[in-house]
């Protein structure tokens, strides 16, 4: 493992902005870091470009995307300039995706051993038997039941939380630094999510991974993430430590996200949910100004002006707002 | 109060290769007017299916279900009556709409195929409807997809009404939405049930939501309801292992757990069901009794019911934060991630 320097976070992403087709700008000024040890959450709603984050850090964009500006540094080299056959040693060694839908994630005509030794004989100097033995162990380290005898099993005949943990075990089978989960719980039960989440908590804080994790739930990122960047339209809209952002919110976005999840009881209480108004802009159609402010309670006449400027506060906060909710200090 | 769907004992095998599938197995349950039951439960444990032999799309292999007090076969008139009995509103609102067909148009449908009203009669009664439902005249001539996630399901949510049946069936209507347009819908429905006094049967995988707009709620697992009772009362006495388990999985952290653990493994097959109880495989406080013999749905009081041989003693167990449980109780207060 070498780092260039130890001192720079795992994974820097600044000013990063994608475009699309004739420079229609799908994000801008995108920027955060991971460090090593630490689980980041990046949450927000479709189509506001965390998931296009996460393959952009990958070099797995779609070819008519491209990137128009800004770096993103892993162990403090860019990935952006790099050339493909570098960035494919790169992945699965030192850094790995887990994505959201486990069927579609593993490959149906193979076993999920053979999965797993695939990733491992591509990047390692090992024999078949070699192989296969670390791929069992790891089958096991993500707890799946007799592994032995699941090793030489086909994709469907497991259950979804028991694939998703077959993909996390080819995630990790390198000991990658930096591990991406792309809403790795959105399509399970809820009772197996709370499992799968238990279980990337471990295998993080055992491996000292930097965790990048990608939820539009923010109850799942309060219980994994140690930082939380919440974005909106294309772009970083507040960023902080998670309990600090979420029991202060600042943004109005991030405001309304929490006060739209359904608590208590109509029946009983009364209260309506606080929907925020209107939808997500489509990228050709985001406002000049903050992308939020159609929709915004604390919209005034300068938010259409220009898109806020990013300001940091209580040290380690930061926000992009001209009229932020809640108290000052 | 009326009814406006009973069903009982419910059914629902299907043939495989390997057995019958127990999709729906013996369910007695019932919707009031006006009334929000909420059912809950984890993929494939038969609330789809339920639904669906609701409204009528799949045929159940016993029992009955009486749509406002009448019991319907499958003829042409015996469907157009249950249609105006009961309607459905389908998870995937892009799936379930005609992309060849203006919205406006979608809307008529039901009237239509009723042969209710002349043209123009049709359209006041259309935009009508779509105003109730938050939608305006312009959104009429679009198509489903120039509309986003949310008005697409308002549109279901019209052609659903246009009928004005008793009873609304949401299939997990809220679960692909965004959770800020999730909010606008779940208003929606509770604002239409509100001026319309239509029942719903809320079918959702997420205890929050269905906990939020319910009266009463049904937990399902494995084809049975384990438990059934005001939304209140299941919610706070957890009285069932599966329904605490539920509650603890939530990921919010003002949600309140107890000390059970996380659920090992998954819902097991229901080609191949448990013996006895068909939560004891994942239950922590499975015992011999429990692979022996079936629990029924007991009365516990406060209009709860709950299939569970020892429901009275996880109950107390909760309310006195006894400890006099099985071994495999965690001991830690936040067990459900604290403990590895």
């Amino acid at each position: 493992m070498i780092g260039l320097a130890t001192d720079a976070p795992l994974l820097k992403v600044s000013d990063l902005a994608i475009e699309y087709g004739k420079g229609v700008s799908l994000m801008e000024q995108v920027g955060f870091s991971v460090q090593r040890g630490e689980t980041v959450g990046l949450v927000g709603e479709s189509g506001c470009g965390k998931s296009l984050t996460a393959l952009a850090v990958m070099g797995l964009m779609a070819q008519n995307l491209r990137i128009s500006q800004g770096e993103i540094e892993l162990d403090g080299v860019d990935l952006v300039q790099m050339p493909d056959v570098d960035l494919r040693k790169l992945r699965g060694e030192r850094m790995a995706m887990v994505f959201q839908e486990p069927m579609t994630a593993l490959n149906p005509v193979m076993t999920v051993g053979a999965q797993v030794v695939e990733v491992l004989r591509e990047h390692r100097r090992m024999t078949r038997a070699e192989a296969a033995r670390r791929a069992v162990e790891l089958l096991e380290l993500v707890r799946i039941p007799d592994a032995a005898a699941r090793f030489s099993d086909y994709p469907h005949r497991l259950s979804g939380g028991m694939r998703q943990r077959v993909v996390i075990a080819i995630a990790i089978a390198c000991n990658p630094a930096l591990l991406i989960a792309d809403e790795p719980t959105t399509a399970l039960d809820v009772t197996v999510q709370a499992q799968i989440l238990q279980l990337l908590k471990r295998l993080q804080r055992d491996a000292n991974l930097g965790l990048l994790f990608i939820t539009h739930d923010l109850g799942v990122v309060r219980q994994i993430a140690d930082r939380i960047v919440v974005m909106y339209a294309g772009s970083v809209v507040e960023e902080g430590p998670v309990d600090a952002v979420l029991d202060n919110p600042r943004h109005p976005y991030t405001t309304g996200l929490l006060a739209a999840r359904p608590h208590g009881s109509f029946i009983e209480g009364g209260h309506r949910l606080a929907d925020i108004k209107g939808t997500v802009p489509a990228p050709h159609a985001r406002p000049t100004g903050c992308p939020f402010e159609p929709r915004c309670v604390n919209a005034q006449p300068d938010c259409r002006q220009s898109p806020p400027p990013r300001t940091a506060f209580s040290g380690d906060r930061a926000l992009r707002c001209y009229h932020p909710s809640g108290s000052l200090n | 109060m009326s009814r406006v769907v009973e069903i009982t004992d419910l059914k629902v095998y299907h043939r495989t290769p390997h057995g019958p599938l127990r999709a729906v197995d013996g369910v007695t349950l019932h919707v009031d007017s006006g009334e929000t039951l909420g059912l809950v439960g984890e993929s494939g444990c038969g609330k789809s299916t339920l639904a669906r032999c609701i409204v009528g799309i799949n045929r159940p292999s016993q029992g009955t279900i009486a749509l406002g007090g009448q019991g319907l076969g499958s003829g042409r008139a015996d469907r157009l009556s249950r249609a105006r009995a009961v309607q459905m509103v389908f998870q995937d609102p892009s799936g379930s709409l005609n992309p060849r067909l203006r919205v406006g148009r979608i809307i008529a449908e039901p009237l239509i195929v009723h042969r209710l009203g002349s043209t123009a009669q049709r359209q006041v009664r259309v935009e009508d409807i779509a105003a109730q439902v938050g939608l305006t005249s312009h959104h009429l001539d679009r198509f489903p997809h120039e509309l986003s996630g949310g008005q697409r399901q308002r549109v279901s949510i019209a052609r659903a009404l246009a009928l004005e049946p008793g009873l609304l069936v949401c299939d997990e209507a809220v679960s692909a939405l965004d959770v800020s347009v999730q909010a606008q819908v779940l208003n929606l429905l509770l604002d239409v049930q509100d001026r319309l006094k239509v029942a719903l049967l809320f079918i959702s995988h997420d205890l929050s939501v269905v906990r939020y707009v319910a009266h009463r709620i049904a937990v399902m697992y494995l084809g049975r309801i384990v438990e059934v009772g005001p939304a209140d009362a299941v919610w706070k006495r957890r009285a069932h292992p599966y329904t605490r388990a539920l509650t603890n999985a939530i990921p919010d952290e003002q949600v309140r757990r107890d000390n059970i653990e996380l659920l090992e493994g998954d819902v097991p097959s229901p080609i191949n069901p448990p013996s006895g109880c068909p939560f004891r495989t994942r239950c922590p406080f499975a015992r011999a009794r429990c692979a022996e013999e079936v629990p029924q749905l007991r009365d516990r009081g406060g209009g709860l019911s709950v299939a569970c041989h020892f429901a009275e003693e996880i109950e107390q167990g909760r309310t006195a934060e006894a400890t006099d449980w099985p071994a495999a109780v965690g001991a830690s207060p936040n067990a459900s991630l604290t403990s590895a």
